[in-house]
Formats: structure tokens, C-alpha cells, sequence
């Protein structure tokens, strides 16, 4: 048994000194994890980005000025939209095609002349096909206000139309009651108010930063078992596996101690990168000092297993060497580890659930996020466990089929 | 000399694409990852509905008339629940099973009618985009709450009239007068509201409703960054030519040193040319995806984009030594300087001090031109800054990787 | 006879230490010139200054009159080069890969087709030309290596240790082949630190040590720099009369005959030229013979000789 422990840490030994494997599991993820979650961050949190538009005022009536000076010039959104004026439409599609403002917004000549005679209007809002994201924030400024004008016309409309049919009021009355009226209606409140809950999975909202710790860090777990797995064909190319076979070892105890081999490197890793994006990151991987172990366990045992898998479906080095890193990047997005799983859709969402990083994921996130400690995580262990000792006896047995070749 | 050249990129050629790892980075894998994250960002762009999850305690008409105009919607599915399925709905929207969930309350029409204010409530799940969807539900119920106001308003003021007239209003037709009032304030909103907004995205043409927004996006972003991998993994190649001491050798043979590195740049220059090419081609007749009607501009942005990576993709193998950084850097390069460049995500999302790094990436410029042709549907003239700016770019790192060759 | 390479006070300098110091040497037409010495002696620097690989810090070379240093494209169109590595493209073809070569030598079309053919023919590997080279055996890759080198035709075929870890009977296809070359008229350059190679292959040779040519000359002729001849040792069951010495000393052009009753000692320059003749001589006087012993000094002892350390340490 010892010597199954002695090949492992010698195989722990040879990756720890080639600096190349140091970048690819250690540099690279805990770059992966700044960028996106610089990227995500803003967005997760909802913090206002600015938006820049331009505007051209051709109607300068009254309702245009309520919509420049107290929509877009209220303490909420002055901020928030940056406007330039402008003189013409041309201009509008000029800076629109530079991608310089996210949309144009013209009030037309008649807008509050419109309003007033109660004509059809419309403010025209020309947006740039490449932010589309924040034009959609500006249409729908703009589709609040003219609702909110809309309503006015309604209220007046509707009554006025009923109590003149009816011949309730003399239609010489009608300019003198307008105002009133409208002032009336000016201060109706709404009368159905949205109350939005968010049913949680979480008790807390995930921070981008987190969750690309959890997510890239649970994708390069697969990348370093990979590693590992190639230490097989490597020890065979450099005759050093013939030369383990000449010693008093059994077949049984190399296999064994490859194998340990590449669950020590990649618990190694993966340790690491929990501590690193502790202190450099500041990711919180949760309370649970216990169920942080369990989960690194398992996960690192599931893809030590999917690993031993690859190494005996492929013929060498290199083509373990180029579909392993393949087959990570697709697991770790599948699973979720670029893009949360909850998002997916549901032919996508099904799918994530057979590779082990969505179960690995939603694990730590439950340590991270969840009050339920070590007790919630019992289905991500039990499923990751399973999945590890699928992968180990398929591997394992085709390993054996296959014999640990010298040649 | 040029035949020389011409043999030596062919040459490099021919030993890239025979080695069949690099089929899988070269064609195989841009091609499953774009169409897998194609086909996950399309959901709300395409033929799928979104389901919203409706239950309605409405003991009067105004539930069924929110349901109504919410049908209306092209883009939503509603599924309507019974009562008592409350907690049903919860879990679905928890597992975003649905996408919100909506509750009508018993005295929904009631309150209406009497000008009380009435809660609805919306389930959300965490972390699910549903920003679109509540929109949508507050524009209905906004106009229901308008149609209510006005009918409100219309009863109030023909008892006031009446009072006037000494005449009695009945309950009954106070109650007719309510609703015929709310059918008229709605016709306002039909077909469209009379005072609205028109919204117009400045792109080149109305889009084909099959073809999926989320491929469109992706297709030419992906492309970039394994293009960009791509010739880095020919940089790769050359470290292991430079190992296995054929670069040197090529030197005790009458070629001219110039001719081995322009040869070798061009091999480079050819892979990600040819896999750009597939790439586009793929995307053009699988996925559907429009790259523009102005096949010379994309001509232009392909090869001055592949210029420039393949300027540092040669500078990649001169810096490293072994196939081992090589491959680790070629990774790690292209996907990151891809996120930064707009690869990934629009551009416009991230924020204002990304969007200045990303400027210093060529995929930010090779994105930024394709855009403008597929998107913007804008002619040579405008592309051109791209072009220059990517011809600047492959300058540089072109002279630098000559200048940096090393043949061991 | 006229001189292919001539090479003058060439001297590269890598970091303040002298690779290769003031090496002079030329070659003539047809020869085959060794250069021997220990690993790190400068063979391979000088080898790849002479490629026209690195420059040379000073002194300079020149091959049929072009020089190294102004002339390098001249030079590198009249040689043929092996390297000690096996530079070839390990996913393509044989043929493949001596086609590609064969146009970076600025061949082409039907002569191209030729000279590859006519190159896997002397390396005996027509057969299995369409392999991929990693399918090959060592021996066969050093085969394809050197057939390289003979694509161009060269003036001069210049080998760097072209038999660096090749089964013993590779080896021997090897140089024979190259001495089949040879015969047939090809300049070679050989280096190599295997003493055996050297003396089965060249002619004359240049052992070198420390970045220095210590000696040069033919094989004889450093035979005789080592201070040392080939000793004779004949025992017979008859006894030799003295009266021999004179005779013995004409035939094998040396004073040093020693004749003790049952046994002669002869020290010449030319043991193997000799022997024949004494045992004529022994034959003629009715001696009959025992048993021979010929002892030659080689290059390993000149070696030893010259420097105080073995070649192959």
C-alpha cells in the first residue's frame, strides 16, 4: 500500500516542478476569475451604468420640457443618462452608427400640440443595434412617460365621451371643465401595485466574483485530473512505467498509485485556489469548514474518475492532450461554470445535471449562499460519490483490460 | 525566393492539419461551443415562449381581463393555474420551471371598482434575467389600472351630474356605466396607444425570425478567439520545430533567413485564414447566421485580424520554450484578451474602464467591424478604421516577432 | 588535387570563452576528413560555422572559393549538411519530407523526383518511403537524416555525429554506405568522438580538444605524432638465428628488431604492409611460427597521448 502513496506523491513531485502546469492551473483560473468577475459584478449587483443619448427637441413645447427637464433631469436618473442635444436626425444616425449614444429620441414638431388636440403621436427612439441593452433602458423611460400622458387623455376621453352622450354635460361647457378635470386627474393614484418577491434559493444574492471561484475553480479541477491522467502516457514514453514494472510492484499498486497521483495533484490545486481567492479575492466559500472538505473530496474524486475514464478511452498523449482540455471547457460550461446554470434553458439545464461540475457548483454555492450547512449538501456528495465510483470501475476496468502496456 | 516561401507555409501547413489534436482546437471544438452557447443565449430571441405562470383568485371579470391582454403578448406563454396551486407555482418558479409567476387576488375586481388600491403579486426566481417580462406585466396592469381610473372617474362624474340634476343613480347602472366606461378607456390602447413610442433599432435589416439572436451574436465573437487560438497553436508548432531542430536545419540550406520567417509567418497566416473561412462558412450555411452582404469588407477585417494574431502568435513562440507554455499561454491569451475584446459578451454591458482596455485586444476591432457589416449593414468606407487599426496592430507584432525570431 | 574546403584561423567566442580557437584545416576533393574529439571539444561549433549556422567570431572559411561570412547563400548551395539531431518533420512521410527539403535546396519538378528517389535508393529505404517518420526505427530516421544532406548534390557532405545513438549494425549500414559515397568521388566532413568511425572512414583527420586542433594529418601520420609504431610480436617453435636481425630490419624498414632465441620484436610504422613479408621471410628459413601479435596504436592513444585524458570520458 505504501508504495501506491510513494508513486503518487513522486507524480505530485515531477508536476509541481514544470512551471507550464503552474500556469495552466493556477495563473489561469485565478485570472479567469478577476476578469469575469470584474465583467459580472456591475451587472449582478444592478449598479447604474451610464447611458449616453441624444436628443432632438423640435417640438420644445410644454411636454417635451417634462420629459427633458423632469424624466430624464429627475435626481434618479440625471445620473444615470447623459444626454447631448442635437439638431438634426441626421446627426442622431451619425452618432448611433459611431456607437457613440445608445439611442437617439426625437419629439417631433407637433408632440405637445398633439397631446393637447388630442391627435395620435409618437416619440421616435432610433437605437444602436450594438446596445441594445441600454436603448431598451431608455425605450422604456420614454413608453412610461407617454403612458403616463396617455392616461390623462384617457381619463378625460372616456368620461367626457360618456357624460356628452348621455347629454350630461353641454358640449359648450366642455373647454371650461378641461382643466379642472385634469387636475383632478392629475393626482390619481395607481391602483394596483406589484409586489415583487424573489422565491429564493439562496439567502443571498451570489457575488460575480464568487461565483466564478466556485465555477472556474470546479472547471480546472477537470484540467488538472486531466494532467494527472497524462502522467500515464508520459511515463510510458519515457520508459520510466517499464522501469516501475521491473521493481517488486504489482500491477494493481501502479495503477493504484497513478491514479492517487491524480487525485493529490488536483486536491492540491483546487486547495489552492480556495486559498488564493480567500485572500486575494476575498471569496467567502462559506462557514462550513466540514463541508467545504466533504465537497473538495467528492468533487475532486468525481473528476479524478472522469479523468481515469478519458486515459482509458484514449491511445496517447497527445490526443489525451487535446480532448481533455476540450472536454473541460465544455463541462465547465455546461455545468455551469461560465454562465449560471439557473439561467439555462431547459434542454440545457437537463443536461448540465450528468456532468459533475453542476452538482460541484450548486454544492459550494449552498455553502456559500444557504444557512443549511453540512446537512444541505448531502445530495450534491452523494451524487458526485456516485459519479466517482461509476467513472473509477469503468475506467479502472478498461485500464486493466487494456494493461498498464509497457512497450 | 517566393516559391520558397509559398513551399514553406505549405509545408506548415500540411503539419498542422495533419496532426489531428489540432483538428479538434482548429474546427471541431469552435464549432460544438458555438453552437451549444448559440443555442443557450437564444431563449426569449427565438420560437420558444416564455412561460408566466397565472393564477387568478379573481372573484369578479378584471383577472380574466389581464389574462387576456397578457395573451396578447407573442413572446409569453401563459399557464394558467387553479387556486389552490399557490405553493405548485412557488416551486415552479423557483426552478425556473416558469419564468415568473403572477397572483390575481380574490377582491381584485372588487377594489377596482370601488378606486382602492389592489396588490398583485410577482414570483421571481433568484438570479433568472426577468427584467423583460416584468415590463411587460406592469405595462398590463398600468393600463388596467387606467381603464379602472377612468371608469372610476366616468361613475364619479355622471353622479355628480345627476346630483346636480336631482336624478338617483342606481347601483345596477352605476355597474353598466363602470364597464362600458373601461371598455372604451381600453380602446385607446388598441391597436396601439394613441400617444406611444416608436422604436427603431438602427440595423441593416429587419431580422429573419428563425434565425436564433443568440448564434447570430456568438458566431463571429467565437470565431475570433479560436481563430486567435488557432494560429497560436501553430505558434506552438513552431516551438516543436524549433525542438525538433528542423528550423535550424532549414538555414544550412541555401533560403535566405528572411524567406524561412516570411514562409513560416504565412503557414501561420494560412491556418487561421482557413479556419476563419470554415468557420464563417459553417456559421453561414448550419447556423444560419447572417455575416453581412458585403463579403469584401469581411474579407478585409478576416485577413488583417489574422495578420495581426498571427504577428502574436508568433511572438508567443519565440517567447516560450517549451510546447507545454506554449499551449498553456495560447489558451490562456486567446480567452482572455477574447472576454476583454467582446468575444463573449456585447461589449456594451461591461463597464466604461473595460470597454477602454478592450481596445488595446484586435478582437475588439475585428468584432467591432463585423458589426458594423452585419448589424450596422455599413459599406467599406466605414469598416476601414478597423482595417487600419488591425493592419497597425499586425505591424507591430509582425516586426517585433521578426525581429525576436529564433530559429533554436 | 585542389582543395574543396579551406578553412582559416576560425574562432567563435561565447561569452568570453573560446568555443572554437584559430582552427585551421582544408579539405581535399574526394577526401574523407575526420574531425575526432571529446563531447564539448568545439566539432559542433565549428560545424555550424562552417553550415554557415552561426558566424564566426573571427578568421573565416571558404568552400570552392566562396566565403562563409560574405557568401553564406554561395556556400550553403555546395553543401550538404546531416545534423546531430534528426531534423525532420515527424508527422509527414519520408518521401514527404525529403521532397520538402529537396525544394528548400531549390530543386524541383521531374530533377526533384529524381535526386529523392536516387537518395532513398543509397539509404536503402525506397520501400518504406511513404512511412511517416515517427513510424521509423532510429537507425532508419539517422538514415532519412543523412539522405537529406544528399539531396543538393553536394561538393561537400558535412556530418555532425550522424550515428549519435544507432544500434551497432545500423551503424555499420551507415558507414558503409558513406564510404561507398566516398569511393564514389563525395567530399565528406565527419566528426564524431568514435575513434572506430574515424579510422574506418577517413583519411586524414583533425582531432580536436578544448576548442583546439591538437593535431592533424593522416592516419599515419598521427600514428607516428603519438611516438609509438606497431610492435610485432611472433613466437616461434624454431629457433631464430640472429644472423636474421639484417634481414628482418630491410624488409620492415625499421631498426628496432630485437631477437631473443624463440621470439622476434619489431616496431615499424607499418605493422600490417610488414607482416606478410616477415612471415614470407620466417617461411623461407624454415621458422615455423607460433603465434602473432600485432599491436597498433590508434587515435585513442594519440589521443591519450596528446592531451593525457581518454576521449570518451
Amino acid at each position: 500500500m505504501i508504495k501506491v502513496f510513494l508513486i503518487g506523491i513522486k507524480d505530485v513531485k515531477i508536476r509541481a516542478r514544470d512551471p507550464s502546469s503552474f500556469i495552466i492551473l493556477l495563473v489561469m483560473p485565478l485570472i479567469l476569475i478577476l476578469v469575469l468577475g470584474m465583467v459580472f459584478q456591475p451587472l449582478w449587483t444592478s449598479t447604474p451604468f451610464t447611458i449616453d443619448i441624444a436628443v432632438l427637441d423640435e417640438d420644445n413645447g410644454e411636454f417635451s420640457k417634462i420629459l427633458l427637464d423632469e424624466v430624464f433631469g429627475s435626481e434618479q436618473l440625471k445620473d444615470m443618462v447623459k444626454i447631448k442635444y442635437v439638431e438634426s436626425k441626421e446627426e442622431i444616425i451619425n452618432e448611433v452608427n459611431k456607437g457613440k449614444i445608445a439611442a437617439g429620441v426625437i419629439i417631433g414638431k407637433e408632440f405637445s400640440q398633439a397631446i393637447m388636440t388630442g391627435e395620435d403621436t409618437r416619440i421616435k427612439i432610433l437605437a444602436d443595434p450594438e446596445q441594445t441593452i441600454k436603448a431598451g433602458v431608455i425605450k422604456n423611460i420614454v413608453e412610461a412617460f407617454t403612458l403616463e400622458v396617455l392616461k390623462r387623455r384617457i381619463i378625460l376621453g372616456t368620461s367626457m365621451g360618456i357624460l356628452v352622450a348621455k347629454n350630461l354635460i353641454n358640449p359648450a361647457e366642455i373647454q371650461q371643465l378641461i382643466p379642472v378635470w385634469l387636475s383632478e386627474i392629475e393626482n390619481m393614484e395607481e391602483l394596483i401595485r406589484m409586489d415583487k418577491k424573489t422565491e429564493k434559493r439562496m439567502d443571498k444574492n451570489p457575488l460575480a466574483m464568487e461565483y466564478y471561484a466556485v465555477g472556474m475553480g470546479v472547471m480546472y479541477i477537470l484540467f488538472a485530473t486531466n494532467a494527472g491522467a497524462e502522467t500515464i502516457f508520459q511515463e510510458r514514453r519515457n520508459k520510466t512505467l517499464e522501469r516501475i514494472k521491473v521493481a517488486p510492484v504489482s500491477e494493481r499498486e501502479i495503477l493504484g498509485g497513478k491514479l492517487f497521483g491524480i487525485f493529490l495533484i488536483a486536491l492540491l490545486q483546487f486547495v489552492m485556489i480556495v486559498f488564493f481567492t480567500r485572500i486575494f479575492y476575498r471569496v467567502n466559500w462559506g462557514d462550513s469548514i466540514l463541508g467545504i472538505i466533504i465537497m473538495i473530496f467528492s468533487s475532486v474524486l468525481a473528476f479524478s474518475g472522469l479523468s481515469t475514464l478519458l486515459a482509458s478511452l484514449t491511445k496517447s498523449e497527445e490526443q489525451i492532450g487535446n480532448i481533455g482540455p476540450a472536454l473541460a471547457m465544455i463541462f465547465g460550461f455546461m455545468g455551469g461554470g461560465m454562465w449560471p446554470a439557473f439561467a439555462f434553458p431547459d434542454w440545457l439545464n437537463m443536461v448540465s445535471k450528468f456532468t459533475p461540475n453542476r452538482w460541484a457548483i450548486d454544492g459550494f454555492l449552498k455553502l456559500m449562499y444557504q444557512e443549511g450547512g453540512v446537512v444541505s449538501i448531502l445530495p450534491e456528495v452523494l451524487v458526485l460519490l456516485g459519479m466517482a465510483t461509476v467513472f473509477f470501475s469503468l475506467g479502472i476496468f478498461r485500464l486493466r483490460m487494456k494493461g498498464v502496456k509497457v512497450d | 525566393m517566393i516559391k520558397k516561401v509559398l513551399v514553406i507555409a505549405f509545408n506548415s501547413l500540411k503539419v498542422t492539419f495533419r496532426d489531428k489534436g489540432n483538428l479538434i482546437w482548429l474546427i471541431i471544438m469552435p464549432i460544438v461551443w458555438t453552437t451549444l452557447i448559440g443555442t443557450m443565449s437564444t431563449t426569449g430571441g427565438g420560437d420558444e415562449k416564455i412561460p408566466v405562470g397565472f393564477l387568478n383568485s379573481d372573484r369578479g371579470i378584471y383577472g380574466e381581463v389581464f389574462e387576456e391582454i397578457l395573451r396578447k403578448e407573442e413572446s409569453i406563454k401563459i399557464v394558467a393555474m387553479a387556486e389552490d396551486d399557490e405553493d405548485k407555482m412557488r416551486n415552479s418558479v423557483k426552478d425556473t420551471k416558469l419564468s415568473v409567476g403572477l397572483i390575481i387576488p380574490g377582491d381584485f375586481s372588487e377594489k377596482l371598482k370601488v378606486r382602492e388600491q389592489v396588490v398583485i403579486e410577482i414570483l421571481k426566481s433568484q438570479g433568472n434575467s426577468s427584467y423583460f417580462l416584468e415590463e411587460l406585466i406592469e405595462k398590463t396592469a398600468h393600463r388596467i389600472s387606467i381603464n379602472a381610473l377612468a371608469a372610476n372617474f366616468t361613475v364619479e362624474k355622471i353622479s355628480e351630474r345627476r346630483v346636480v340634476l336631482e336624478e338617483e343613480v342606481l347601483e345596477d347602472e352605476k355597474e353598466r356605466i363602470w364597464e362600458e366606461a373601461f371598455v372604451k378607456a381600453d380602446a385607446f390602447f388598441e391597436p396601439a396607444p394613441s400617444i406611444g413610442i416608436e422604436y427603431v433599432v438602427l440595423s441593416v435589416e429587419k431580422r429573419d425570425e428563425n434565425i436564433p439572436i443568440g448564434v447570430e451574436a456568438s458566431s463571429p465573437g467565437f470565431a475570433v478567439m479560436f481563430v486567435m487560438m488557432g494560429v497560436c497553436f501553430a505558434g506552438v508548432a513552431m516551438v516543436q520545430e524549433r525542438h525538433h531542430k528542423t528550423l535550424a536545419r532549414l538555414l544550412t540550406t541555401p533560403t535566405e533567413k528572411f524567406s524561412i520567417i516570411s514562409g513560416k509567418m504565412l503557414g501561420f497566416f494560412l491556418v487561421g485564414f482557413i479556419q476563419f473561412m470554415i468557420l464563417i462558412l459553417f456559421g453561414q450555411l448550419v447556423l444560419k447566421v447572417n455575416w453581412g452582404n458585403l463579403p469584401l469588407g469581411v474579407l478585409l477585417l478576416v485577413v488583417s485580424y489574422v495578420l495581426s494574431v498571427t504577428g502574436l502568435g508568433t511572438l508567443l513562440s519565440v517567447v516560450v520554450r517549451t510546447s507545454a507554455q506554449a499551449g498553456a499561454f495560447a489558451v490562456l491569451i486567446s480567452m482572455v484578451t477574447s472576454m476583454l475584446g467582446g468575444a463573449w459578451w456585447p461589449i456594451e454591458i461591461v463597464p466604461r474602464f473595460m470597454q477602454n482596455i478592450a481596445r488595446f485586444t484586435p478582437q475588439y476591432w475585428a468584432i467591432n467591424g463585423f458589426n458594423k457589416i452585419i448589424t450596422r449593414g455599413f459599406g467599406i468606407t466605414e469598416i476601414l478604421p478597423n482595417f487600419y487599426v488591425l493592419l497597425a496592430i499586425s505591424t507591430i507584432s509582425l516586426l517585433l516577432a521578426i525581429r525576436f525570431f529564433r530559429f533554436e | 588535387m585542389m582543395n574543396i574546403i579551406e578553412v582559416k584561423e576560425l574562432t567563435k567566442v561565447y561569452e568570453g570563452r573560446k568555443a572554437v580557437d584559430s582552427v585551421s584545416f582544408e579539405i581535399k576533393k574526394g577526401e574523407a576528413f575526420g574531425l575526432l574529439g571529446p563531447n564539448g571539444a568545439g566539432k559542433t561549433t565549428t560545424i555550424s560555422m562552417l553550415s554557415c549556422l552561426i558566424p564566426p567570431t573571427s578568421g573565416d572559411a571558404h568552400i570552392e572559393g566562396k566565403s562563409i561570412i560574405k557568401e553564406p547563400i554561395e556556400v550553403k548551395k555546395r553543401i550538404g549538411v546531416v545534423p546531430q539531431d534528426i531534423a525532420l518533420y515527424p508527422t509527414l512521410s519520408a518521401r514527404e519530407n525529403l521532397f520538402f527539403w529537396g525544394e528548400m535546396y531549390g530543386l524541383s519538378g521531374r530533377r526533384l523526383k529524381e535526386k529523392v528517389d536516387e537518395v532513398l535508393q543509397v539509404v536503402g529505404l525506397t520501400e518504406r518511403s511513404k512511412d511517416r517518420i515517427n513510424k521509423y526505427s532510429g537507425g532508419m530516421k539517422r538514415r532519412i537524416n543523412i539522405a537529406v544532406g544528399l539531396l543538393p548534390s553536394p561538393k561537400l557532405l558535412i556530418l555532425d555525429e550522424p550515428t549519435v545513438g544507432v544500434d551497432p549494425q545500423s551503424r555499420t549500414n551507415i558507414l558503409e554506405s558513406l564510404r561507398k559515397l566516398n569511393k564514389g568521388g563525395l567530399t565528406i566532413l565527419y566528426t564524431s568522438h568514435y575513434m572506430e568511425e574515424v579510422e574506418f572512414l577517413c583519411d586524414r583527420v583533425a582531432v580536436m580538444d578544448l576548442g583546439k586542433i591538437i593535431a592533424q594529418g593522416t592516419q599515419n601520420e598521427l600514428r607516428l605524432l603519438a611516438g609509438k609504431m606497431d610492435s610485432l610480436k611472433i613466437s616461434t617453435i624454431d629457433e631464430v638465428q640472429m644472423r636474421l636481425v639484417e634481414v628482418i630490419k630491410k624488409v620492415s624498414e625499421t631498426d628496432e628488431v630485437k631477437i631473443a632465441d624463440k621470439a622476434i620484436e619489431i616496431l615499424t610504422l607499418q605493422g600490417r604492409k610488414v607482416l606478410p613479408k616477415i612471415i614470407e621471410l620466417l617461411g623461407n628459413n624454415s621458422i615455423r611460427i607460433k603465434s602473432v601479435e600485432v599491436e597498433e596504436p590508434n587515435l585513442e592513444s594519440l589521443f591519450l597521448h596528446l592531451t593525457g585524458k581518454e576521449l570518451r570520458d
